[in-house]
């Protein structure tokens, strides 16, 4: 009983944050957001209030969570890797024409400038109330200014100021200049239309002047005109590019789709291609060195502790498990701390002067240093576990057959052996390709040798792509995200033949 | 017969070396059969050890800077700690309980739904049963780490509606919480396949549901698996960077990785260096405790969630 109100209690619950979410969603238009709790929500009462369909009882949770937060970023991401999403581009293409005919707005010269006051007829205190100008002429002249346009207004109703701008009207109550200040955009954007494209627009909080936009905008063709130089824009993939092939664009863009760009850019674009190749080749490089080196390493060890009359294996055995138990990124940034080229325990210990940090081959061996402390204790472990686990009549069998002790291992326990930790040194391959803790919290790419302020010299992709989308040179999104699907590609490509091992492995047994 | 022959062979073959070498005195023998593997093992377990002696000193060395440093501090003092536990600049409590917390509920909740799932595909037959262990396979094949731009622009819209779950604590716990079926549901499949089905069977025909057959069984006997990947688990969430680096910006809401690597990135490694020391020990004492402690669990399960997988 008390578990069947637990379950009614959880349902009650999902309905209630469905009731809650649902209307949001529907009133900021997030089609594929209602949908998801729409249909979340269906399947889960479905699944529940039901006697039948047990297996899906224990399934719906995790695969909704697997769906929703693992499944879904990788379509988006697939999505964006073919866009131009980015700064920049993080605009509609309708928000980017408004942005570009706003930002050229210029003043049209020898037109009258007018003292400016602003009124409402609700609360002044309120930033979101609706507003009209009052706007005093150089003749003396009021006018009253709406975004339907200009019209004058009766000068015997209203009160002047000593700089001639309005300060009461019936009918109408003034914001002072403090609420005036905190209208903020809302006072920039609001333009009073003149006609023959001229319009007037705050300058500040007391004035205002006559503009005209020097950038018109064809609805007909999309098309931009510069009014000043008469140059034409046609958009091209989510930017306004001159027809004139001067190559000049307008500032603002748009998301718009790209095509195949973002990825034959990574070939084609000769500033990216030769970085991205070399961070590539090391890419490879560290992930193989390091599965490499970490497994010599703790084979090595585990064969020589391993040996029957050798005493205190087992302070040995501890020992060496310390690098393996602490936290990754504790010993990473100690070994950093210990690498500092200035101050660095390394250096001062061993009396070295080596730029750790400043030269791109030290770089590179301090990292490949530091990974081998972090995974041959593993590896040891394995190895060691696997070579007692041996059968000792194979190996005495081997001895029988006239094999010496080299021969036996070469021929019966290291084919053992590797048969059992291959998926494993195919698995840490696969950890050390996407390495990012590593590169991050060590160097952080750094030296930049490549002539580029974004790939450094020891970036993983992982890390070279993470900087393109976070790094403070601007957000690439859509390109860091085709770089991302060329990792996924990589990584799967990886998994995928380590699986194959494991299958041949099992057939094998 | 066969048992005296290699013995036999043995004999023959020492007779031999006596003629050509003078016998080895004893301690010769020891060094070169035992001797050099201790020296062996000396060196390696100093090069494991080394660092994390430097951790220990630094923490302990009341100067505090990472060029005061060395081996052997010379005096000791809780300096480091107290300014560290002081310091409102870098709130290490608060990263600390932030991690625990963080990690902590995505490793009980994704451990949970994978067990779940593990249950279902080990007891249960069903369609799409393949298919789904197929999926779960492929899935896990792709680490989060690599989709972190679009979680990123996925939460940030989510947040412009729900601001509670714009990026942060709370939407990095359910972003831990995405991979929870692909980790370990494998794993637990395969430990729970050994667990015999006639006690199911049993408990089915004295009236038991399938919860409490899961919550009364299977639950239980599967309780050692759950602390090995339970462990590793929230030490792999407490390594998690690349994701709660951009999640977490504010000071108070960050997690001991993005904390600490604030705390002695951008030109403050040498400055903060004994503060820094002081929080390693604090957070990696706790981890290397409990990881000796199951040391035989732990690697025991790596081999064997590898060989099943």
């Amino acid at each position: 009983m008390p578990a069947y109100l637990v379950k009614m209690g959880l349902l009650a619950a999902v309905v209630a944050l469905a009731v809650y979410s649902l209307p949001e969603l529907y009133s900021n238009h997030e089609w594929l957001g209602f949908g998801a709790v729409v249909v979340s929500t269906v399947v889960i009462l479905w699944v529940y209030l039901s006697r039948k369909r047990i297996h899906l009882k224990y399934l719906v949770p995790g695969t909704i969570l697997l769906l929703a937060f693992q499944v879904y970023p990788i379509a988006y991401l697939l999505q964006i890797s073919f866009s131009n999403y980015g700064d920049g581009h993080f605009l509609t293409e309708a928000s980017a024409v408004a942005a570009i005919v706003q930002d050229s707005v210029q003043p049209v010269p020898n037109a009258p400038s007018y003292s400016l006051a602003v009124a409402t007829k609700g609360n002044p205190a309120d930033p979101k109330a609706n507003f009209v100008f009052f706007l005093t002429g150089p003749t003396g002249k009021i006018y009253i200014g709406t975004p339907a346009g200009l019209s004058s207004f009766p000068v015997h109703d209203v009160k002047l100021s000593p700089t001639g701008s309005v300060t009461s009207a019936p009918g109408y109550n003034f914001l002072g200049p403090i609420e005036v200040n905190n209208l903020g955009a809302r006072l920039a954007d609001y333009s009073v239309p003149l006609g023959h494209g001229e319009f007037i627009r705050a300058v500040g909080i007391s004035s205002a002047y006559v503009g005209r936009a020097t950038m018109q905008f064809d609805q007909r063709t999309g098309d931009f005109v510069d009014l000043a130089t008469g140059v034409k824009y046609a958009p091209y993939r989510g930017t306004f590019v001159a027809t004139n092939g001067s190559g000049d664009t307008l500032t603002a863009g748009w998301r718009a789709g790209v095509g195949f760009s973002n990825y034959t850019r990574i070939l084609t674009d000769s500033s990216i291609r030769g970085p991205f190749l070399k961070i590539l080749v090391w890419t490879f490089c560290f992930a193989l060195i390091s599965v490499v080196s970490t497994f010599a390493v703790g084979l090595f060890l585990a064969i020589v502790l391993n040996h029957p009359r050798l005493r205190g294996k087992a302070v040995y055995r501890s020992g060496l498990l310390f690098p393996w138990a602490m936290p990754a990124f504790i010993s990473i940034m100690v070994w950093a701390s210990m690498f500092n080229p200035q101050f660095g325990l390394v250096n001062t210990l061993f009396h070295l002067h080596v730029n750790w940090t400043g030269n791109e081959w030290w770089a590179k061996a301090m990292l490949l240093i530091t990974n081998l402390w972090l995974g041959f204790p593993y590896m040891f472990l394995i190895s060691l576990g696997v070579l007692q686990s041996v059968p000792a009549d194979l190996i005495e069998a081997a001895h029988v057959d006239g094999a010496n002790g080299y021969r036996a291992f070469r021929n019966v326990t290291f084919p053992l052996l590797l048969l059992t930790v291959e998926p494993l040194l195919i698995s840490s391959f696969a950890f050390n390709f996407n390495n990012f803790n590593m590169i991050q919290l060590m160097t952080g790419g750094a030296p930049y040798s490549y002539g580029s302020a974004i790939a450094g010299s020891t970036d993983l992709v992982i890390s070279y792509t993470y900087r393109l989308a976070f790094g403070g040179q601007g957000a690439q999104y859509g390109f860091a995200g085709a770089l991302s699907i060329v990792l996924f590609i990589i990584v799967a490509a990886i998994s995928i033949a380590g699986l194959r091992r494991t299958q041949a492995f099992r057939t094998m047994t | 017969m066969t048992t005296i022959t290699p013995n036999a062979v043995v004999a023959v073959s020492t007779a031999s070396r006596t003629t050509t070498k003078r016998l080895r005195p004893p301690w010769q023998k020891w060094v070169l059969e035992v001797g050099w593997r201790h020296l062996v093992g000396i060196i390696a377990v100093a090069f494991a050890l080394f660092p994390i002696v430097f951790v220990v000193s630094s923490a302990l060395n009341p100067i505090g800077t990472l060029n005061g440093s060395g081996l052997v501090p010379h005096h000791a003092s809780l300096h480091n700690f107290s300014q560290l536990l002081s310091n409102p600049s870098y709130p290490f409590l608060d990263w600390m309980a932030n991690s625990l917390v963080i990690s902590g509920l995505a490793t009980i909740i994704s451990l949970f739904l994978s067990v779940c799932a593990a249950y279902a595909f080990s007891r249960m037959r069903f369609r799409a049963r393949r298919g789904g262990l197929l999926a779960i396979l492929l899935v896990q094949m792709f680490p989060s780490l690599l989709s972190v731009i679009t979680l990123y622009l996925m939460f940030v819209s989510i947040g412009n509606i729900f601001p509670s779950l714009a990026p942060g604590r709370v939407s990095l716990v359910l972003v831990y919480l995405g991979t929870a079926l692909g980790v370990n549901t494998w794993l637990m499949k395969g430990y729970i396949d050994t667990i015999p089905t006639e006690l199911d069977e049993a408990a089915t025909v004295d009236g038991a549901s399938h919860a409490q057959i899961f919550f009364g069984i299977i639950l239980r006997l599967a309780a050692p698996i759950l602390v090995v990947t339970g462990i590793i688990a929230f030490v792999g969430s407490l390594n998690e960077l690349a994701i709660a680096n951009i999640f977490l910006t504010s000071g108070t809401a960050k997690t001991l990785i993005v904390g600490l690597s604030g705390l002695i990135g951008g030109g403050e490694q040498n400055t903060y260096f004994g503060q820094f020391a002081a929080g390693a020990l604090m957070t990696g004492a706790p981890v290397v405790i409990i990881f000796l402690a199951f040391q035989r669990y732990l690697a025991g399960g790596l081999v064997q969630g590898a060989v099943k997988s």
